[in-house]
């Protein structure tokens, strides 16, 4: 994954992740600092931090059958 | 993995849950702490070592919890993590890291009793992550 230049280590901005979750067909409820996520038959709830780490990032694409880039370039799954 | 780890007690209006055993692997990434399960499918994140170990045994209760009252079991969510997310983090140089916890969590009395929770989760880090936190302070 090509990592955005001003961002090194591959974390990002929780509610990116979010987006790009509920663009890729991911029930995001929020209940305070939890998030509850479902797609299909899997579901999981999170306690995210301000921002995601990269392995993170991975964890969520491959659990939820996700391109790990589009987290990065979410204006791929706009169009 | 059997679900030995996983174990339930019930009385007349509650179902406790409880885990043993689960073993968990915790590395730095850049500011933050990931920690990924082996014999359960699940991650965390976290801004510290500890809040990461927090975060981690929350939220796998939580799901557990979540998945009882969506489907009625937890087949779908206690699935082994594939073997190559194991080996890339110990590849890092993984090391045992153990730590004791309890997280009790009550469910409404119509769910079967085939629950699960923890009595405690074995972590596992970096020798480097774990001298760095220590070296904090």
């Amino acid at each position: 994954v090509k990592l955005p230049e001003d961002d090194e280590d591959g974390a990002l901005p929780r509610d990116q992740v979010l987006q790009v979750l509920e663009l890729s067909q991911v029930t995001v409820v929020r209940l305070d600092d939890r998030f509850v996520l479902m797609k299909d038959r899997v579901s999981e709830m999170q306690i995210f931090p301000d921002k995601i780490p990269r392995q993170m990032v991975r964890y969520l694409a491959r659990k939820f059958g996700i391109n790990p880039l589009h987290f990065y370039y979410p204006r791929q799954l706009m169009h | 993995m059997g679900n030995k780890n996983l174990a339930t007690k019930a009385d007349e209006q509650k179902h406790v849950l409880a885990v043993e055993g689960l073993r968990v692997l915790i590395t730095r990434d850049g500011d933050y702490w990931f920690a990924q399960g082996l014999e359960i499918d699940y991650a965390a994140a976290g801004a510290s070592l500890e809040d990461v170990k927090d975060k981690f045994a929350e939220g796998l209760c939580l799901s557990l919890v979540e998945n009882l009252r969506l489907y009625g079991d937890v087949k779908q969510f206690v699935k082994i993590a594939p073997e190559e997310e194991w080996n890339k983090l110990l590849r890092g140089g993984a090391s045992q890291f153990d730590l004791s916890v309890k997280r009790i969590v009550e469910l409404p009395s119509q769910l079967p009793e085939t629950g699960l929770p923890f009595d405690s989760i074995h972590f596992y880090q970096p020798k480097t992550a774990a001298s760095r936190e220590a070296a904090r302070g």
